[in-house]
């Protein structure tokens, strides 16, 4: 952020906008709290400088993002940040249930579900929304100043404590025993001690194109479509689940899922029966007839699992570029 | 044709082929190349779509690589305010379960609770058994329609009264949200023409029977609505418990984490999250409530109300039934019953506060009454326009907007005192008629969108001083 940015201090915020802020103010709740103007200024200055970060918007672009904010929600931070009793009574009473019940929704079923521990997860967040006292100037730092009303309170609520759930499980994920350990080998380390390597010398070769080819593939695709793939296939959520995250209906993450699946399979085949450039080291190979290609889809079935990383690893995307 | 069938078989294939590697592939996906993880309110904000398009590309792309994101997303998706059916809640306890720590990246099935493949086919079959699925609730479902006996009006009266509403209800319900199939919800309602009355039928009829029972019976019926019925009934014990006001108290923050919650919360916790599931079950899980009433919010729009409730009783009255049995008899007293009682209650709409537990509610001749615990008690208060609201919206414990017939709108900003506001002046007919407003929105003191009975839209920014056309 530049220095003489009228976001850089509230000064220079409020000798700007201070009217705006004022306006904004006055449609908030913070006569209820009886919180100072430039604390909401400070919040204010502090989401905007968030936002645009090193940026400098013009007026109307800022004064569109204030607005578009969950003023009333940013208020209550502010006020609750600011230590007001009234500000912490409001929010207890309102958002302790809602906390409480995200906090069972997340626990249960997975064995460590009991309302105890919901209230444990739940009240664990209350020492860190007050404050803790930390740095040179031992000032109190709440979690509520991480909120800047792009959300509604009861959202980021949420995502924070769905944060420090998924965050415990892969801490205790890092235990593993030995015997989980040894069960992790993979079938096709398994089947290498059992059966003998195929003995087409152009395997490999093909298999090796293939999958550059479906790397480039996916590389190619959008990130919300990569993003569905991942959740289809990485996380095996059902058609349901990425609807109700992507806030779409499951026909259509279905119609997506085809269309993508259809989009890479067209754009593998092509890049195989393209003549690929030479780089990194690497001879030009010439285009994969149509036998060829079957052939390549043939073992690409023979070989699962397969292990995608050596093909990433000298990935070279000029290498993919079909030559001019 | 051969060939064609041939050569789908083979694109189908190799689909099928990438398909299988794709997982592995995104599963291999360099997750350090897409930056550091977003902070709470980006994945908050994305979850509510508030983030601009490049935003959301941004983060997309991270996303797609990031498991860890992933799950979390997924776990604050599936937490939402409306409670979970079980099904749900396994599930996502399964997903919560299933993340990975960074050890186990390097395993390729560990964290997999199936075989890959298996699960491949599984996606594969889905589409076929949803179909089967389909044409076997059809086949179920079909004869009975053809019945006919099934569409006499006999049959009508004999099916319609919901008595036993309240204990099915809400297990219905419940069953809806674990996804029961059809064929199940038939067992559990076995008469074929009730699916012609709608959920507010079932609403209508609902309270009737809890109103009977009273107040005691609400805890049971609480159990049935909530899919967590324990916590349901520990909310309305603890609501019913802790009576004594807690405004007062002074809130130390080392005693936060103990605090009771306040007892209208509680309840307004009830009352919301078994209204996101179901009216009618709301209308049978909260006995004795404000939403016995006929409220807009709650049961459907008045007219609409009373459209089903004349129908009922149509149904109830009709001279075609022979000698109804006891049973029909007790259930035609209850409608009459229940239709009298309808008739008694002013038609009120209701504006309930987005959280908290403020409510408002707009009668005839100006009539504005506020709530501060969730409808227990009502205060009334000064209207500055005395015609009849139509619609009325509360944007938060203290703002509430209100329109109305003869163009009235009015404003509180304070939650205490309502100031008349002047409506936009093109509303106006031709013939000089005044304008009814039949909705409205806002969304804060200054921002409104009213609609005019004919469908006509008109939004202010500035509190109402000046007013565009939609």
């Amino acid at each position: 952020m530049p220095k003489d940015s009228y976001l850089a201090s509230l000064e220079q915020f409020l000798a700007q906008y201070e009217r705006l802020a004022a306006v904004l103010q006055a449609v908030t709740i913070c006569a209820r709290w009886e919180l100072p103007q430039e604390v909401l200024a400070e919040g204010l200055r502090r989401s905007a400088e968030k936002r645009f970060a090193g940026a400098q918007p013009d007026s109307s672009e800022l004064e569109n993002y204030l607005k578009s904010l969950h003023l009333e929600d940013l208020a209550l931070a502010c006020a609750c940040s600011h230590g007001i009793d009234k500000a912490w009574e409001f929010f207890v009473d309102h958002f302790r249930e809602d906390l409480r019940h995200a906090a069972s929704a997340m626990l249960r079923a997975s064995g460590r579900a009991d309302d105890a521990r919901a209230e444990e997860l739940a009240d664990s967040l209350y020492a860190e929304l007050y404050g803790v006292r930390s740095g040179a100037d031992s000032r109190r730092r709440s979690l509520f100043e991480y909120f800047h009303g792009r959300s509604k309170l009861s959202t980021w609520l949420r995502a924070v404590l769905a944060q420090r759930q998924v965050d415990l499980f892969r801490t205790s994920g890092k235990t593993v025993s030995l015997e989980a350990e040894m069960e992790k080998e993979t079938p096709r380390e398994l089947a290498g001690r059992t059966e003998s390597v195929p003995a087409d010398p152009e395997r490999e070769k093909y298999l090796g194109r293939l999958d550059k080819a479906l790397s480039a593939a996916l590389a190619g695709l959008t990130p919300r479509d990569r993003m569905i793939l991942a959740c289809y296939y990485v996380d095996q959520l059902t058609l349901a689940e990425i609807g109700r995250l992507l806030r779409e209906h499951e026909s259509t993450v279905s119609r997506s899922l085809d269309r993508i699946r259809r989009a890479i399979r067209e754009s593998v085949t092509e890049a195989l029966q393209r003549k690929t450039a030479a780089g990194n080291g690497r001879p030009a190979e010439p285009p994969l007839d149509a036998a060829q290609v079957e052939l390549a889809f043939e073992y690409a079935v023979e070989d699962w699992p397969f292990d995608l990383s050596r093909a990433l690893s000298v990935s070279d995307p000029a290498a993919e570029r079909p030559e001019e | 044709m051969d060939l064609q069938d041939r050569d789908e078989s083979k694109r189908r294939r190799r689909e099928e082929t990438l398909a299988r590697r794709l997982g592995e592939a995104l599963d291999q996906m360099d997750a350090r190349n897409a930056g550091h993880c977003p902070d709470g309110e980006i994945l908050a904000a994305y979850a509510e779509r508030a983030l601009s398009l490049s935003e959301t590309e941004k983060w997309e792309s991270h996303f797609s690589t990031c498991a860890r994101c992933r799950k979390i997303l997924m776990v604050l998706a599936a937490s939402t305010d409306a409670r979970l059916a079980e099904k749900e809640v396994a599930r996502l306890g399964e997903l919560v379960a299933a993340t990975r720590g960074p050890l186990e990246v390097t395993g390729k099935f560990a964290g997999r609770s199936r075989p890959w493949f298996a699960d491949w086919r599984m996606r594969w079959l889905a589409p076929a058994l949803s179909a089967a699925a389909v044409l076997a609730v059809w086949f179920a479902l079909r004869p009975p329609w053809r019945a006919p006996s099934r569409n006499t009006p006999e049959a009508l009266i004999a099916q319609a009264p919901k008595e036993e509403a309240p204990p099915s209800a809400a297990p219905q319900e419940a069953d809806r949200l674990s996804k029961v199939t059809p064929q199940q919800n038939e067992e559990a309602q076995p008469a074929p023409p009730t699916e012609r009355y709608s959920a507010n039928q079932q609403a209508l009829n609902a309270p009737m029977e809890a109103l009977k029972k009273g107040r005691a019976d609400g805890g049971n019926a609480l159990d049935k609505v909530s899919p967590n019925a324990d916590e349901a009934k520990s909310s309305l014990q603890q609501s019913e418990k802790l009576l004594a006001p807690v405004n007062g108290r002074e809130m130390q923050p080392a005693a936060i984490p103990s605090g009771p919650a306040s007892p209208a919360k509680a309840h307004a916790e009830t009352e919301a999250s078994a209204g996101a599931q179901s009216n009618a079950a709301v209308a049978a899980a909260v006995p004795g409530s404000v939403r016995t009433e006929k409220s807009g919010n709650a049961i459907g729009t008045p007219a609409a109300a009373d459209k089903q409730a004349g129908s009922t009783q149509q149904a109830a009255g009709a001279p075609a039934v022979p000698a109804p049995s006891p049973q029909a008899a007790a259930r035609q007293r209850s409608i009459q019953g229940f239709a009298a009682l309808k008739a008694a209650a002013p038609t009120l709409i209701q504006a309930t506060a987005p959280y908290g537990s403020t409510v408002w509610r707009f009668g005839k001749g100006g009539r504005i009454e506020r709530s501060a615990d969730a409808g227990e008690t009502w205060v009334s208060q000064t209207s500055p326009i005395q015609e009849d609201w139509l619609a009325g919206v509360a944007v938060s414990d203290t703002v509430c907007w209100a329109a109305g017939s003869n163009s009235a709108i009015a404003r509180t900003i304070d939650g205490e005192h309502w100031e008349r506001v002047v409506p936009p002046a093109m509303a106006a007919g031709a013939d000089a008629k005044l304008p009814d407003w039949t909705a409205i929105t806002a969304r804060d003191a200054q921002s409104a969108t009213i609609t005019e009975r004919d469908g006509r839209k008109f939004a202010t920014a500035d509190g109402g001083k000046t007013w565009q056309p939609q």
